[in-house]
């Protein structure tokens, strides 16, 4: 049985891993954010500085970006293959995390869900920090859920991967602190809480990432910086970081900002830059909305469950998605669909969660299921030529097309 | 049930790599063996005796009207001339010392940003990549600890302020191992500031 989950799951991400692969070379020149991370990234080893890009987000990305470069050269591969490498390995992370938090029928439609989504195989395919932090992220969260069941060598782990988070970018700041809180809180009520668990779960979840963090900025500090400078750096960053407004964007007169219609409404939006007449190539952004639509019920019904049937990593889980959903909700910062991605695992699962549990009650279950996954896998593969920017016959996706906002650039 | 305590090790391993990563910053900083004094015609040619020095990492004290830091340019020019210094990590953090008759004007302009800080009598702003920039008059001048390069114009400054200056250097709340100098200066204050490097 084992072997056989095995193998359909080395399966499932060989085709999440060929999803985001295809055609990875095209275009050879920068596309998109390339154009900044990819000379910031050089800039940030040589020098410290971090121009063309801003100075306030943490810099690990770099460090990635520049690692990747160096062993497959400066082309699209060297690039785009650390988004390709973890956006592939997330499926395989969510995966396990779900079994862990649920079971292994909701982990395999999440894990599904997530290999096709289009907009996690579309930011997959560039340097994407989102798909870096949500790799690092669930894995400080399965490790932490191991520890919550009892395995205590996963503590440090799981302070790694939440320092290689917040190195990343800052989306599950808060989130990192409130799984610190939570597992405070879930070792106090299991009467497991002395002194030097504190200490242990302190110095982990706390002192290592902040660590992790501060060792990130090692080429700044080579600017002849110290701690104290650090510490009235990040000052400056945080400040600087709320001086970005809908105008500091490019595609801001043409994105939707607000993260409350990602689980709202369909989001189609872009633009066709050719066309014959009869196929057009766009570039869109999108969420897939007849899985994200069902993200408020899905959550009701997991809390409802919750309270009837108290589980502890599932509270786990409850507290990351609101603590990385809620402040992006709250926050004066435009958030774009690219930024999605960082809540789009819970969602997923939470979802799936929902669905199996009505699937669970009809008869022919397995049956209703395989069609479920498969409806949802082709769906996604219809949307497929969407992200790859490939061109596609107007009669059929033009009415999906026109539920969003496409402008013509031909 | 044996439980291995971490957090010892953790707290010892994350101090010693906090201050290593601290070590390297400021081991990353270097200095002029002795003190130096250079005349330069034009402000841009500052950076050149700066590079020609191996400076590094280094606080800039600039007694200037003007901040010559426009992110614009590879080459020097009286412009950029700070905004290039950083660049080449010659310079971390600047001090822009503005002549005392220019103050209100200076200081009214900056009152208008919200990203520059009022704090006890100076301004306190960053450059566009983060570096830190502190707008001041030299009666608000703290001692600083470390050594640092002073940049005079002195076009802007008259005898009168270019003597706190000296007293500054005089009485050690400013320490420089290497001072540049751009325009006219009276011999006078040349030769005290001359007097100061023969000193030190």
């Amino acid at each position: 049985m084992k072997k056989r989950t095995n193998f359909y799951l080395l399966i499932l991400v060989a085709f999440a891993l060929t999803l985001r692969l295809w055609g990875i070379s095209t275009p050879a020149t920068f596309m998109g954010d390339e154009g900044m991370l990819v000379p910031a990234s050089g800039n940030y080893i040589k020098t410290g500085h971090v121009d063309p890009d801003h100075f306030y987000h943490p810099p690990l990305k770099y460090l990635l970006l520049q690692s990747c470069i160096r062993i497959l050269g400066s082309n699209p591969y060297g690039w785009r293959m650390v988004s390709v490498l973890l956006g592939t390995m997330s499926v395989f992370i969510l995966f396990l995390l779900t079994r862990e938090f649920f079971d292994e029928k909701v982990a395999w439609l999440a894990a599904t869900l997530l290999a096709v989504d289009p907009t996690h195989v579309m930011q997959s395919r560039v340097p994407a920090e989102e798909v870096y932090i949500v790799f690092f992220f669930l894995w400080g969260l399965f490790m932490t859920a191991r520890y919550i069941k009892g395995d205590d060598r996963c503590l440090v782990w799981a302070g790694v991967f939440l320092g290689l988070t917040l190195a990343t970018k800052l989306y599950f700041s808060l989130a990192s602190l409130m799984l610190f809180l939570t597992v405070l809180f879930l070792k106090h009520k299991d009467k497991k809480l002395d002194w030097s668990s504190f200490l242990d779960i302190s110095a982990s979840l706390i002192l290592l990432p902040l660590t992790i963090y501060v060792l990130s900025y090692y080429a700044w500090f080579g600017r002849g910086y110290d701690i104290f400078d650090f510490i009235r750096f990040q000052g400056d960053s945080y400040r600087e970081l709320q001086t970005v407004t809908i105008d500091s964007y490019a595609m801001g007169k043409v994105a939707d900002s607000n993260p409350t219609h990602w689980i709202t409404k369909p989001l189609f939006y872009g633009f066709k830059y050719r066309t014959d007449g009869a196929w057009s190539e766009y570039h869109v952004d999108m969420t897939n909305f007849p899985i994200w639509i069902l993200t408020i019920p899905s959550f009701l019904y997991l809390v409802l469950r919750i309270f009837k049937r108290p589980d502890r990593v599932w509270g786990l889980f409850a507290v990351s998605f609101a603590s990385t959903y809620i402040p992006m909700i709250v926050i004066k910062r435009p958030m774009f669909i690219y930024s999605s991605i960082t809540v789009l695992p819970f969602i997923l699962v939470t979802v799936s969660f929902f669905l199996v549990s009505l699937l669970n009650r009809l008869a022919c279950q397995e049956r209703y299921f395989a069609f479920l996954k498969g409806a949802v896998v082709s769906w996604c593969l219809f949307l497929y030529p969407l992200v790859l920017g490939k061109a596609v016959p107007d009669v059929i996706y033009t009415p999906l097309l026109e539920i969003g906002r496409i402008y013509n650039l031909h | 049930m044996n439980r291995k305590t971490v957090w010892p090790w953790i707290a010892v391993v994350c101090s010693l790599l906090l201050v290593c990563v601290t070590f390297w910053g400021v081991n990353a900083r270097s200095y002029a063996p002795r003190p130096v004094i250079t005349q330069t015609g034009e402000p841009r040619d500052t950076l050149h005796a700066w590079e020609e020095s191996g400076l590094r990492g280094r606080i800039l004290f600039s007694f200037d009207r003007h901040l010559h830091a426009e992110n614009e340019g590879e080459q020097p020019s009286n412009d950029n001339f700070i905004s290039l210094a950083v660049k080449k990590n010659i310079v971390r953090k600047i001090f822009h010392v503005i002549p005392d008759e220019s103050w209100a004007e200076v200081s009214a302009t900056l009152s208008k940003y919200t990203l520059v800080k009022r704090q006890e009598g100076y301004f306190r702003t960053w450059l566009e990549d983060g570096t830190p920039l502190y707008i001041l008059k030299i009666g608000d001048i703290k001692p600083v600890a470390e050594k640092v390069l002073i940049n005079i114009n002195a076009g802007y400054w008259d005898a009168q302020q270019l003597s706190a200056v000296v007293r500054l250097l005089e009485n050690h709340s400013l320490s420089s191992d290497f001072i540049t100098i751009s325009g006219e200066m009276s011999p006078n204050i040349l030769n005290a500031i001359s007097n100061y490097e023969k000193a030190h």
